[in-house]
């Protein structure tokens, strides 16, 4: 049976239960209302971001579910980011920032990571220039206290 | 460098008209009053030769009388940054063609449009620039697309991006960013020991 979703401007999502049930959110939802053709508000989420939580969920619909407890193993999980989740997360930084959000609000931990993952991967190669410049930041240190901090850290530049 | 004249409103205007030459004494003494640079300076000074009033930076007194309402107009969106609405009095006829009043009417026209129309504006606009505006608006725009993730993301979820920040040397990059990206390392001390656990292994 299908469920419908509505996002935060009023739009209505008609997708199958096992997809929505890939948000821990909603499958605590319609567990707990039971048999219901009611539709589900989904106050925080836009439809332009829902579209895309839908999308990821219809292709990863088959996808085991991952088990909470998991031991997480910060080494084994940096880099591995599959090639469709690659080409889904290519979206411009606001659309990924609204997607780890809802991700977050959802309950939907591989998207949760996913965006996650591609923002450190962002991150990582750059130098701290190239970090401000890649996310818009301004560099607000002194210039003593920067040259402090670089000091500070020069031991990992020297590796 | 083409981007700050966008910073506000004006300052491009201001920068089209010390390029164009002056067409009547009014934007004459415009000039004269509003020119910064020497260079600039010199050139209004000989423009100034053709009219026959006195020319000194605060003259009061608008050259001809039939020149003054247009004047005026200049010296409006100079003496202050007015909002839009300090526009909306001024007789349009007299100043369809000056381009900070054709600015106030189209984004007063753009705002007051529904989100629908809206977006048609902006898309016949964007449809109606040639290369050189549409790189100078990529310019514009990609810097306000971006988001300082770590800052803006609650902080749980910071966290949990630094996680998978997995080597010393981003992370020690990453301290460097700005104040608040270095307190977030800084109080993370899980990340720092799970690097030396991967450097120097489980016993130090």
């Amino acid at each position: 049976m299908p469920v419908i979703l509505v996002s935060s401007d009023a739009q209505e999502f008609k997708v199958d239960k096992e997809v929505a049930e890939r948000s821990i959110l909603i499958k605590n939802m319609l567990e707990d209302v039971g048999e219901s053709d009611s539709p589900i508000p989904l106050p925080n989420v836009t439809a332009a971001v829902l579209t895309k939580v839908i999308e990821y969920c219809e292709h990863h619909r088959n996808d085991p579910v991952q088990v909470p407890d998991e031991t997480d193993d910060p080494r084994k999980r940096s880099n591995d980011i599959e090639e469709w989740d690659m080409k889904f997360m290519q979206v411009d930084q606001e659309m990924l920032f609204e997607i780890i959000l809802a991700a977050n609000y959802l309950d939907i931990k591989p998207l949760l990571d996913v965006g996650c993952k591609t923002v450190a991967n962002i991150i990582k190669g750059k130098t701290p220039e190239e970090i401000r410049k890649a996310f818009n930041i301004v560099n607000d240190f002194t210039p003593e206290e920067e040259a402090q901090i670089k000091k500070e850290n020069e031991w990992a530049e020297d590796r | 460098m083409v981007a700050p004249h966008f910073s506000d409103g004006y300052s491009h205007i201001l920068g089209d008209r010390r390029h164009s030459p002056p067409t009547t004494s009014a934007r004459l003494s415009f000039t004269h009053s509003s020119q910064k640079s020497p260079k600039q300076a010199s050139a209004t000074a000989l423009s100034c030769l053709h009219c026959t009033s006195p020319l000194s930076p605060d003259q009061k007194q608008p050259p001809s009388s039939t020149s003054s309402s247009s004047f005026t107009q200049h010296r409006i969106p100079l003496a202050s940054t007015p909002t839009p609405s300090d526009t909306i009095g001024q007789p349009l006829a007299a100043s369809a063609l000056e381009p900070s009043s054709a600015i106030h009417t189209i984004t007063d026209t753009f705002r007051a449009l529904d989100p629908t129309a809206q977006l048609a504006l902006l898309t016949a606009l964007v449809n109606s620039c040639n290369t050189s505006q549409l790189t100078l608006l990529n310019n514009i725009i990609a810097p306000k697309l971006k988001r300082d993730f770590l800052h803006d993301l609650p902080l749980e979820l910071a966290h949990h991006i630094l996680s998978f920040v997995d080597d010393p040397q981003s992370l020690t990059r990453v301290s460097q960013v700005s104040r608040f990206w270095h307190q977030l390392v800084e109080s993370e001390d899980w990340v720092w020991r799970a690097q030396c656990v991967k450097l120097f292994g489980p016993t130090s």
